[in-house]
């Protein structure tokens, strides 16, 4: 049944159930609309307070209500941590981990099946546990049709660069790009 | 076209009346509901008045009762500027250095 059905005449079972999911998708549009105010102000705070926010936290923001938007920008005036600012932190952190870890592991298996184990010292399994998984989707993608490992990164993440951090003893800077 | 009418033919071919149904349903609903939320798509100034409100409310709580001129300046602010004062908030100790 499409929608140029004959049967789809005002009145039919059809018309009634097209509706009815109308009328819902337009309650949540206009509910998120008027959200959208608070949403930016709470997502501003929260930036300046934590920085560049993980995946997991973005998510949940997007997910909150504005009776809970509402009431959350007050208590992240006063401090607190990422996790005490927003509702359910530790069940967006196991639902994301879980849907990435997958991704992860998939990467990583296909970067060994192809440029061979990881050089001892290496950096990149850090790396991708820092990356999005849209970031990670994409590397992937460009791997198919690259036979350097460090064109992969497009000189945005040289490995050479990855083991001298490594000595030095701090984590390369993987947030820009 | 009625409920009974489609389990009766979803019967007769052999399929779950319920399921039919219900499959239909929800397909239906999606669909409306989809082109209920594009009817309604929100532009860039979504949620201002709740914005002013919500600045209000937390210049209220952290400095005591608002004057009126907070009140109008808040009132004639963007998004944007609300955004920045908002951020203002973490570290003014008074209403001047958030309006300063």
């Amino acid at each position: 049944m499409e929608w140029n059905d004959p049967e789809l005449v005002e009145g039919s079972l059809a018309w009634d159930w097209l509706e009815q999911g109308r009328a819902q998708g337009r309650a949540e549009a206009r509910a998120q609309a008027r959200a959208a105010g608070p949403r930016r102000i709470f997502l501003r705070v929260l930036r300046k307070r934590f920085g560049a926010l993980p995946p997991w936290a973005t998510k949940c923001v997007e997910a909150m209500s504005i009776e809970e938007l509402e009431r959350g920008v007050e208590p992240l005036l006063d401090g607190g941590t990422l996790e005490q600012a927003l509702p359910d932190a530790l069940a967006w952190q196991w639902l994301l981990r879980g849907r990435d870890e997958g991704a992860r592991r998939v990467f990583l298996r296909m970067f060994r099946a192809k440029f061979g184990p990881l050089p001892h010292g290496s950096m990149l399994a850090y790396y991708v546990h820092t990356m999005s998984v849209h970031d990670l989707e994409e590397l992937s993608e460009r791997m198919l049709t690259t036979e350097d490992p460090d064109a992969l990164f497009e000189g945005k993440l040289s490995l050479q660069a990855t083991h001298a951090s490594a000595r030095d003893g701090k984590p390369p800077d993987v947030s820009e790009g | 076209m009625m409920t009974r009418t489609i389990m009766k033919v979803a019967e007769m071919a052999g399929l779950d009346p319920q399921l039919v149904v219900g499959s239909l349903a929800s397909t239906f609903l999606e669909k409306g509901r989809e082109a209920g939320r594009q009817e309604c798509e929100h532009g860039p100034d979504a949620g201002l008045p709740e914005a002013r409100r919500l600045v209000l409310r937390l210049l209220n709580k952290r400095f005591g009762p608002v004057p009126s001129w907070v009140h109008e300046r808040v009132g004639a602010l963007s998004i944007d500027a609300l955004e920045e004062l908002s951020e203002k908030m973490l570290e003014a100790s008074s209403l001047d250095e958030v309006f300063g």
